[in-house]
């Protein structure tokens, strides 16, 4: 999160505790208040006049039909959506709320209250003579998830917000409407507007109050609390008509009303990162998991549950079987497989070939350990050392097994062809990234830049597009991003960095513990002709002419820092020897070595002569071909 | 304690037998049979040539692939039955509980609207649409009762390349080279020729060598550009430069392995030569303007462009110079009538147009060569397509069908193949295998056949598991075979 989003959501945080804070003396509600408001709330429950509608039209065009007690049935022609309009007196000349009573009947959809089951009022309108009312507060008896009470009076008519009962079908609710102000109840006009889509109130009846005080819809097992005496309300009972009473107290609601928006506030203020995390699902969600026959989702096979593997043990007692308990029981001192599955990596990744051969397969079909004291040892070591890899690291390397020398002596050659004794140190080709990284590192082109987004170094354009995708071609990323270090390099499976693939990168498509040494022409074509490893060459030369001095000591500094040691008086000769003979060919063609020079990294620098840089140029590609740059030893 | 007469304690039955005669064990037997074709001094190079587990009848593959596939129904299939009912609603027993890509609810059956008559000695049939393939019926083997488990096609390209419906397996030219090695050093063992701008759906994983050695990838090789990525000196270095340059680096090399005297650097030695003269010999065969006129004429190749035309021919100039195995992938194959390219009628002739003359010309050159019969030849898409117009666009004038796997045509020609041949046959609708179903595995288990392999004895070990081309399936289809 950035400095300025941390500030803006501490200011909100401190805010919403205030509010909170303020918040607590409401949290102990007084009681004589709520007595207060229960007693107006039963004055007026008997205070409902039903009103007798006069005119009645709808925008399809159906038929009103109103009945002795008052309710009003819809039939005949429909439409999309419908709007109603009512007009209606009664006796009173101060109306404080409106009550719309929507009813169940047989002859509509699902029983009703819609025409077709479901009904949705989006907005309700009241005007008195040529005065629109304004309203203060909804409540129903019953609330569809996100279309509530609320929503039909809110000045949004949109087809999604909206006062509906999905759910509870076939059965009578109503909603009650509290005006801001008192009305002249003598000649008034509702209209009712139902924009969702086949959702019309089929059988209705509309009631006015004129007490004041609160009006709520009220529940039948609101009602029923009501109506039993307060000393006989159980605790729930008791706890309900507080909720009630807080749900509808102006004052509460205000300060409700303001947390909850500066909570939706605290949510927005989105973070410049962020990090995802895993839970599992509540248990009756937990998918079942069947074994997909061959790999297709479309065969499956018996349903399975979480466990591990009858011989390594069980889970921790009495944990669930889920991923801390796996984590757990992977580092369990009675589980000796991951210390030696990691040990014999680390050794493999150091000696070229690990303890057990096939490192990716410790079971009945890979290779026996060579050493499993030695193995089990280093495994143990490992878990003592609190899987420390570092300190791992270190033990391995600081021995003397890894510190031999790797000759290979005839009688070696025969006897162990694979050094899997280890009786002399290991000799291996760098993995497909080190190459690319090592490259750059004795050129002093690599770049130390940590994290972040995956960038893109040269690599040739094929002018192929991917299927029912877009081009495989990108342009290489610039500044430091062209150098970085090879594991920050785009990976696209389809079509993966293709010098890295020739080295025999995995191609990520199957988990790959252990890669092949091979060793092929192509991938000599990449080390010597590939803009990446020329580039390396012509930075490294660049490193030679700047230590000054002669034609040797630029030589044998380009040497040390490509092999880590000084070349012997022959490596010395044979490489001056080809500086001269390389020089004079350049001399007598200048706009060759320009090329070589400096296409791609760039202008000669200054001071410099072009023949020398280009010369040094291919003698430093020759350095990093090397065999003995190419491998560790 | 000893550690090699431990070592040797430690070997099980299993791992006994592995090295005699089993899996790996047959294909390092024949390595140690091998005979190294150019003479070269590389040690340890797995593309060696070697020897299969029996006397193979093809000694090479040329695999056209066209991507998306074709409406096989409107060039190989002939349906008199279906196109008597073209428009009616395609009945219920067909469809019912079956998932196609892009037709819900009851489809109308489509007749091809294409003319069929019968060519060669035994009178295949085959439609208008391929006018230059008529000439060489009597090479063809057309199987019209293939038969593949996937629909989309993704998973059907690299099920049939790949031998399974998900990436990371060894492709079929992987297990070719793995097996055989290459007869002609100085190029890759596998080539791969990408025509029409668009990649397999699988990308490189329907040419990749998955968890082989990296070595058995099949290498794309292009028309413009480096044939061969980094096959080119770069700019400031002439031959005779780098040929120095080399001769530098073999010296510096030789000094250094006195020392550590290991036997991976003087096979990289050897891989730098080989580098060197892949540097020749790649530009030198993917230039096809030596071509005679009449040569190029035949195939409707362009020397400098891109084209399936160019491929094809390509394809023949690799084979003769000893690559193993050359696959080709063209994109624009997928019928389905959502715009006038795609319909089966001028969209067909049109898209044809550039397939069956150079395809015709590839047979007819390879066999001018004499390399016709040691080579194989395979013609297909992933999957077929239905006898139904694709729903999305039935209520268009474009005519189009949608993606079917259950019974299609595959072609095959050449070395080992019975030619002049129809196996097989789809119901009178066109909706299933009548008679002699060919499943992909067995197409796969007969391929390897002709180049001389068990199909279940070619294999490598992975994770602990023998993978081999045919999963654990497969049977050679033995009425395919001359």
């Amino acid at each position: 999160m950035g400095d300025r989003n941390k500030k803006q959501a501490a200011h909100i945080s401190a805010e919403i505790a205030k509010l909170k804070k303020e918040m607590e003396p409401a949290n102990k509600i007084d009681p004589k208040a709520v007595a207060e408001w229960e007693a107006a709330l039963k004055a007026k429950a008997g205070r409902w006049y039903v009103l007798t509608p006069e005119k009645m039209t709808a925008v399809s065009g159906a038929n009103f039909k109103a009945g002795s007690d008052g309710s009003i049935l819809v039939s005949g022609k429909t439409a999309g959506t419908d709007d109603y309009t009512i007009s209606a007196s009664s006796k009173l000349k101060r109306i404080t709320a409106i009550k719309i009573e929507a009813l169940a009947h047989d002859k509509l959809g699902s029983g009703g209250p819609g025409r077709n089951g479901n009904f949705v009022l989006n907005e309700i309108e009241l005007t008195s003579g040529r005065t629109k009312a304004a309203f203060s507060n909804a409540s129903s008896t019953y609330d569809q998830d996100k279309f509530g009470a609320a929503s039909a009076i809110d000045g949004n008519a949109g087809s999604d917000s909206g006062w509906a009962v999905g759910g509870a079908l076939g059965q009578d609710h109503h909603i009650v409407i509290e005006l801001n102000k008192p009305l002249d109840g003598r000649d008034l006009e509702l209209r009712l507007l139902q924009r969702y889509p086949n959702h019309a109130l089929g059988h209705f009846r509309i009631l006015a109050t004129d007490s004041a005080g609160p009006s709520m819809a009220l529940s039948s097992e609101m009602i029923a609390i009501l109506k039993t005496s307060p000393a006989k309300r159980s605790a729930a009972e008791k706890a309900q008509l507080v909720a009630v009473y807080r749900k509808t107290n102006p004052s509460i609601l205000a300060v409700t009303k303001k947390l909850a928006d500066l909570e939706k506030q605290l949510a927005s203020v989105k973070p410049l990162t962020s990090v995802p995390i895993m839970r599992d699902l509540p248990k009756d969600r937990h998918r079942k998991t069947h074994i997909q026959l061959r790999g297709s989702y479309l065969s499956l096979g018996e349903e399975v549950g979480p466990g591990v593997p009858q011989v390594f043990g069980s889970l921790p007692k009495g944990s669930n079987p889920d991923r801390l308990a796996m984590a757990k029981w992977l580092v369990d001192r009675e589980n000796p497989l991951t210390a030696r599955v990691v040990a014999n990596r680390f050794w493999e990744n150091l000696f070229g070939v690990g303890i057990v051969l096939t490192s990716e397969e410790f079971g009945s079909q890979g290779e026996r350990p060579s050493h499993p004291e030695l193995l089990d040892w280093l495994a143990v070591e490992f878990m003592d050392g609190g899987w420390d890899v570092k300190n791992f690291l270190r033990l391995l390397v600081t021995s003397s097994v890894y510190r031999q020398n790797s000759h290979v002596s005839d009688e070696m050659a025969v006897l162990d062809p694979d050094n899997r004794l280890v009786a002399r140190g290991p000799r291996v080709r760098l993995s497909a990234e080190m190459i690319r990284d090592q490259a750059l590192a004795v050129s002093g082109l690599l770049s130390s830049k940590m994290y972040g987004v995956p960038v893109r170094p040269p690599q040739p354009n094929l002018g192929l597009k991917a299927a029912f995708g877009g081009g495989t071609d990108w342009s290489t990323s610039s500044g430091e991003d062209k150098f970085r270090r090879g594991v920050y390099t785009s990976w696209r499976r389809s079509s993966p960095y293709p010098s890295m693939a020739t080295f025999g990168a995995p191609n990520r498509e199957v988990c790959t513990v252990r890669r092949g040494n091979t060793n092929t022409p192509l991938q000599a074509l990449v080390t010597l002709n590939d803009p990446v490893y020329i580039e390396a060459a012509q930075a490294l030369s660049r490193r030679m002419v700047a230590h000054k001095g002669s034609v040797a000591t630029m030589i044998k500094h380009g040497f040390q820092l490509c092999l880590s040691r000084s070349p012997n008086e022959l490596e010395t000769s044979r490489l001056i020897a080809f500086y001269d003979s390389t020089r004079s060919k350049y001399a007598a063609d200048q706009k060759l070595a320009q090329e070589m020079a400096t296409n791609p990294i760039g202008p000669v620098p200054k001071d410099i002569d072009v023949v020398e840089l280009a010369s040094l140029t291919v003698v430093a590609n020759i350095l990093l071909n090397l065999d003995e740059t190419l491998m560790k030893r | 304690m000893n550690p090699q007469l431990e070592s040797l304690q430690y070997k099980t039955r299993r791992h006994f037998f592995k090295q005699c005669s089993m899996g790996l064990g047959g294909v390092a037997l024949s390595e140690m049979l091998a005979s190294d074709a150019m003479g070269l001094e590389a040690p340890n190079n797995p593309l060696l040539a070697k020897l299969p587990h029996f006397a193979p009848k093809a000694k090479r593959v040329i695999y056209l692939h066209l991507t998306g596939s074709p409406p096989h129904l409107d060039l190989w299939d002939h349906k008199p039955e279906l196109v008597k009912r073209d428009g009616q609603e395609c009945p219920d027993e067909y469809i019912k509980g079956k998932k196609f890509a892009f037709t819900s609810g009851t489809p109308k059956l489509m007749g091809s609207p294409r003319t069929f008559k019968q060519y060669g000695k035994n009178g295949l049939w085959m439609s208008d649409a391929i006018p230059h393939l008529h000439g060489v019926a009597d090479d063809l083997c057309i199987i019209n009762s293939m038969t593949t488990d996937h629909f989309n096609h993704a998973p059907a390209e690299l099920f049939v390349h790949t031998g399974f419906q998900q990436p990371g397996r060894p492709s079929f030219g992987a297990w070719t080279t793995y097996g055989l090695g290459s007869e002609n050093q100085n190029l890759p063992g596998y080539v791969v020729l990408i025509s029409s701008g668009v990649q397999p759906n699988g990308g490189k994983s329907s040419f990749d060598s998955g968890f082989i050695p990296s070595v058995h990838q099949g290498v794309q090789c292009r028309s413009k550009g480096d044939p061969v990525l980094y096959v080119t000196d770069p700019p400031g270095m002439d031959r005779s430069l780098r040929r120095s340059s080399l001769d530098a680096l073999r010296d510096l090399n030789e000094a250094a392995s006195k020392d550590f005297a290991h036997p991976e650097s003087l096979t990289r030695m050897a891989q730098y030569e080989l580098a060197f003269r892949m540097q020749m010999s790649v530009p030198e065969v993917m230039d096809i303007s030596k071509e005679s006129k009449k040569t190029l004429e035949s195939y409707g190749a362009q020397p400098g462009a891109s084209s399936f035309a160019n491929n094809c021919l390509l394809a023949r100039r690799l084979a003769e110079d000893g690559v193993r195995f050359v696959q080709l992938f063209d994109w624009g194959w997928d019928f389905h009538g959502t715009n006038p390219s795609e319909d089966i009628r001028d969209g067909l002739t049109n898209k044809c147009a550039t397939m069956d003359k150079p395809i015709a010309a590839l047979i007819n050159d390879l066999k001018e060569r004499g390399l016709f019969d040691d080579t194989l030849i395979v013609l297909g898409g992933e999957f077929g397509r239905t006898p139904f117009r694709e729903g999305r666009t039935a209520k268009g004038t474009v005519l189009g069908r949608d993606h079917f796997p259950d019974c299609y045509t595959m072609v095959m020609a050449g070395g080992g193949v019975k030619g002049g041949y129809t196996h097989g046959a789809s119901d009178e609708l066109g909706f299933s295998v009548a008679r002699d179903k060919v499943h992909v595995h067995d197409l796969q288990a007969t391929w390897m056949h002709l180049l001389g392999f068990d199909h279940e004895k070619l294999t490598y070990r992975f994770q602990g598991r023998d993978y081999r081309l045919t999963d654990v399936h497969g049977k050679v289809v033995k009425d395919l075979l001359a």
